[in-house]
């Protein structure tokens, strides 16, 4: 087996990682982390030392992050930030914030009073036109993109909305550009796939990324158990639920094609392979499980099941020089535990 | 962030203190009359209707700061008085148990019915008290808890639990009860329902038309660790942990801390009452735990009187003292206004007026003990 419990490295990380979705993403050579209003790198060549200098961030804005994704587009990446007041895009090394996109004031009127307004969910696609854009999504339901102008390097400086379908908070977003981490195949297609509270899936195509360049094409509808994390991969939506549950779906049908019992309750993160179909979930049952997906004729199998006792996980990201070793790391503990893959 | 945490925080961390101040003035022996005066106060003070609709409306979670503010006022709403060392310990006491219980609820559910839990033990204590007036407002309260938290959708309830656990960040005390009951390991890490059930490791398979195709059941690593190594405690969460005729609870055997191994040295976790390894028995060691956790007997070296909290404070005028409480330093922010409307509405009896007039305060009730 590629992976071993055994094979792993733990390393002291401080502050401690909050509980949000998907909360470790691998950004240029550093793992980011969100506590609570600050954002946290360590660089992942330091993996070997039981100490790491954590770096954090430094930015004028101090606001509660839900989402930290990095987005890459050909040989750039960003980091980009969700909060309640909106977006923060920063550069590779993580020191210049390239751009603030403050939450559109329009959507706010469809936030329940229960909820307070908020950014959740990032991921990058590629228009029909060729446009890299920066999708996000809110509380108020909506979701936006944000055009990246690739002869300046700039973003513009408003988003756009897209249609709207869904009418509770959004949780997650994901495109099969985002599942690949900005390495571009002929076969990635343009389509977004948006998920929401009531556990609704929505997918959407990019004609381009000005006004009315989105289309909705499919939806399921919702299961009542929201999509913590999403990934598209060869026309399949891979989504975890927040019941323990990880659900294949036909990108074009929506058709339920697999169920894989990943947890027993609370998923908080996946993350997906650049290159192979593989996943890593995890959750606040204290498991970590690495899965290769049964697509394309191959089967399921469990390539990793380990459960670190008494730690809520809460961020998993493929990392190292082959993206094969899996970073883990756990709510209010000050660790990061890495399953070094032996290949 | 959910703006439905505040009720579920204050009223959690609230009954819990009541659970320990009961305990406290009952293992003093302080005489009923001021017992049941202490306990009304404070319940009284916490479910005010005026307060719990300020409480009850959405808003934005507190920082910890705010909240100790609040519950400082709350023990001193009566004649009791603490001092600032033993309100930490009380405030860590009441974080760590609402702490636990949320990190050891399995289902959104249990939010509501760790809360309702609550509510229903402090009316039983209400009950055995003479004065029961206070009784009619937790009433209102259940049923305000009950409307706003029932039907509430996984990811409401999802996004509630994730604001809840950010208040709880970074707050960890070891506490001599959770530690010799299991609810905590020895490295102060609170152990964590088992991640086991009979769905993890199944894949179901279907074809393009939606029928069955194939279901296969892999082996995962939950399946294979000891039941034991993970929270066992028996009693519902809620409970009242601090209740002396409960069967005291021994933990199982656990391999746990030494899979895990410490990374951090353990003085980084505060440590509660450590030095006394009994937290039953009769009379001097009992007495010896709980005046380690609330400080009743200082050491000789200390200048404290003997007081339930060992108050710093030792004016003996029967009236409240007029000595400013030490400042607690918060940082400011958006909800201070919000926070100075609801301390408004919290309806803290000034000692020295109307008819708590002449009432001793907790010095002199020791002394007429």
């Amino acid at each position: 087996m590629p992976y071993s419990e055994t094979h792993m490295l733990k390393a002291q990380v401080k502050p401690s990682p909050s509980l949000i979705y998907n909360n470790l993403t691998l950004c240029g050579g550093d793992l980011l982390y969100a506590h609570i209003r600050q954002a946290c790198a360590f660089p992942t060549s330091s993996l070997g030392s039981p100490v790491l200098t954590v770096r954090k961030i430094d930015s004028p804005h101090a606001d509660v992050i839900h989402s930290i994704v990095a987005c890459s587009h050909n040989a750039a990446t960003f980091l980009v930030l969700a909060t309640d007041a909106g977006l923060q895009i920063w550069d590779n090394t993580i020191t210049h914030l390239t751009h603030v996109c403050p939450l559109p004031a329009a959507g706010a009127v469809d936030v329940a009073p229960r909820n307070a307004y908020f950014a959740r969910g990032v991921t990058i696609n590629v228009a029909n036109d060729g446009a890299p854009h920066i999708c996000f999504g809110t509380s108020g339901g909506a979701v936006y993109c944000l055009e990246l102008s690739e002869s300046s390097g700039k973003f513009k400086s408003s988003p756009v909305a897209l249609p709207k379908h869904h009418k509770s908070p959004i949780t997650a977003v994901g495109s099969a550009y985002q599942s690949r981490q900005g390495r571009w195949t002929e076969d990635l297609g343009c389509h977004l796939v948006s998920c929401d509270e009531e556990g609704g899936i929505a997918v959407w195509l990019a004609q381009h990324a000005r006004a009315g360049g989105y289309s909705l094409v499919n939806s399921i509808d919702p299961t009542g158990q929201p999509v913590v994390s999403v990934a598209v991969r060869r026309d399949l939506i891979v989504a975890a639920r927040l019941d323990g549950a990880i659900q294949l779906y036909g990108l074009r049908d929506g058709k339920l094609r697999a169920d894989i019992g990943g947890h027993s309750r609370f998923i908080s993160a996946m993350d997906i392979h650049p290159t192979k179909d593989i996943i890593a979930t995890v959750s606040e049952d204290c498991t970590l499980g690495i899965w290769a997906l049964p697509i394309g004729g191959a089967k399921a199998s469990c390539l990793l099941s380990v459960c670190w006792l008494h730690a809520m996980l809460t961020g998993v990201a493929f990392c190292g020089p082959t993206s094969d070793d899996v970073a883990v790391v756990a709510y209010d503990t000050d660790e990061v535990h890495v399953y070094k893959h032996s290949g | 962030m959910s703006q439905l945490a505040m009720p579920l925080l204050v009223v959690n961390l609230g009954c819990e203190m009541v659970y320990i101040l009961e305990q406290r003035l009952k293992a003093q022996s302080i005489p009923s009359d001021k017992s049941c005066k202490v306990l009304n106060d404070v319940i009284r003070t916490m479910f005010d209707p005026e307060y719990v609709d300020k409480l009850f409306a959405p808003q934005d979670i507190f920082t910890v700061s705010q909240t100790r503010k609040i519950f400082d006022r709350l023990a001193h709403s009566s004649i009791m008085r603490l001092s600032e060392s033993s309100m930490d310990k009380l405030f860590d006491l009441m974080m760590m148990g609402f702490k636990y219980q949320l990190l050891c609820s399995t289902n959104l559910n249990q939010m509501l019915e760790v809360t309702l839990l609550h509510l229903a033990t402090i009316r039983s204590i209400v009950e055995t008290l003479p004065d029961k007036s206070s009784a009619p407002l937790i009433g209102t309260v259940e049923a305000l808890v009950t409307k706003n938290y029932r039907d509430l959708p996984a990811g409401q309830g999802h996004l509630l639990r994730q604001s809840l656990l950010r208040f709880f960040q970074d707050k960890r005390v070891k506490v001599s009860l959770f530690l010799q009951e299991g609810i905590q390991s020895s490295l102060g890490r609170i152990i964590l329902p088992s991640p086991h059930n009979d769905y993890v490791g199944t894949v179901t398979t279907y074809s393009m038309s939606g029928a069955l195709e194939g279901q296969e059941k892999f082996k995962v690593k939950s399946a294979s660790i000891d039941r034991q190594e993970f929270f066992v405690h028996p009693v519902p969460l809620g409970t009242n942990l601090y209740n002396k005729e409960r069967a005291k609870v021994v933990p199982p055997p656990r391999k746990g801390d030494a899979i895990t191994g410490p990374l951090k040295p353990e003085e980084d976790y505060k440590t509660m009452g450590d030095e006394y390894a009994d937290r039953r028995g009769t009379g001097p060691s009992e007495f010896a735990y709980l005046s380690a956790l609330l400080k009743v007997k200082a050491p000789a070296a200390d200048n404290f009187k003997l007081n339930i909290f060992g108050d710093e404070d030792l004016a003996p005028e029967p009236t409240v003292s007029t000595k400013k409480v030490s400042s607690l330093a918060f940082s400011g922010g958006k909800n201070d206004q919000h926070l100075s409307d609801v301390m408004k509405t919290m309806k803290v009896t000034d000692g020295a007026k109307g008819s708590n007039a002449g009432e001793a305060d907790l010095l002199d009730l020791m002394d007429n003990a």
